[in-house]
């Protein structure tokens, strides 16, 4: 029975700071319009009030920083740079890639002129030594 | 003139280096500002800036746009950065000197002007000590105005998630600062 009553109390919590939660972000994201926590206990409506505060604070204190121009600057064209040099070693690989490949296809393409040259020398050699027995 | 979008910029950078410079100038300020917040130090914000946007140019010709926005990327990447410079300074134990001046006892007397600064760096020490993804949020929804919405797809959370963090941070904030804004009074 205690653990019932625990559990519908930390239940109805959950519910209660779900309504506040909802409110908090109605509130917000409807410009600040006074309806977000019409549907609050006096209790819940406190609370929101509450926090609404410190985000109030919040806004106020956290604004937009700059980096300084000079390091905005600099950081800016190092990364170009960078991306520049990066892309002309990419086209570099790329350029060494295609004739890597190219040279490979040209050694297998001799490769294979040159094996059949041998293959078709040596047919000839077998049936001009078959005929010359057949002859003698 | 209209912007380019972010789709056609990126599309243009994986070619064009000067694109990629584009693509910084438009987001460099937000990734500083958040950077600048989670760190509380200029030079360490400049310092993991400039790495945020060198590690995605290392990534960038794998980037494709999955529905999320490219600055959801960036503030991924400045996320985990800021992750392990506080890893990496906890366990050095240094103490940044702009902590040391954040944390200096207040004066009595005469100090009604200092007040309102204090309850102001209060406020961001405050935040500072909240979880990371707390801080995350903070930041992106006080200082970039960001919605719910958008800051879900930066966090890769829900929108009810992100309430229900917003709302959590919230109270939490409010139970840190109840004392210190007492003693100020």
């Amino acid at each position: 029975m205690g653990s019932q009553k625990a559990t519908t109390a930390e239940a109805e919590g959950t519910t209660e700071s779900a309504s506040v939660a909802q409110a908090l972000a109605a509130y917000q994201e409807g410009g600040g319009s006074s309806h977000a926590g019409s549907h609050l206990s006096d209790e819940d409506c406190a609370e929101l009030q509450s926090l609404l505060q410190i985000g109030h604070r919040l806004n106020a204190r956290m604004a937009p920083l700059r980096p300084s121009p000079a390091f905005r600057e600099s950081l800016g064209d190092e990364l170009v740079r960078e991306a520049k040099h990066r892309r002309l070693k990419r086209e570099k690989r790329h350029r060494i890639a295609v004739i890597s490949a190219a040279v490979a296809g040209g050694i297998v393409s001799i490769a294979s002129l040159v094996g059949g040259i041998v293959v078709l020398v040596k047919w000839l050699r077998t049936r001009s030594e078959a005929r010359q027995a057949s002859t003698a | 003139m209209c912007e380019e979008s972010d789709a056609t910029l990126i599309a243009r950078a994986k070619k064009e280096p000067e694109a990629f410079g584009a693509l910084y100038d438009r987001y460099v300020d937000r990734i500083y500002t958040y950077i600048c917040y989670r760190v509380g130090s200029d030079q360490d914000a400049e310092d993991l800036t400039a790495r945020t946007f060198y590690r995605a140019l290392d990534h960038f010709q794998g980037y494709e746009d999955r529905g999320a926005p490219f600055s959801a990327w960036l503030y991924r990447i400045a996320h985990n950065l800021v992750a392990n410079w506080h890893r990496d300074h906890s366990r050095r134990k240094m103490i940044a000197l702009d902590d040391l001046v954040l944390r200096a006892p207040r004066r009595k007397g005469p100090a009604a002007k200092t007040e309102k600064i204090d309850e102001e760096d209060v406020l961001l020490d405050a935040v500072r000590r909240l979880a990371p993804d707390r801080q995350q949020l903070i930041i992106l929804k006080h200082v970039e105005g960001m919605t719910n919405a958008e800051i879900g797809e930066v966090m890769e959370r829900t929108e009810g998630a992100i309430k229900s963090l917003y709302h959590r941070a919230l109270v939490a904030l409010r139970e840190d600062l109840a004392d210190e804004w007492e003693e100020l009074r």
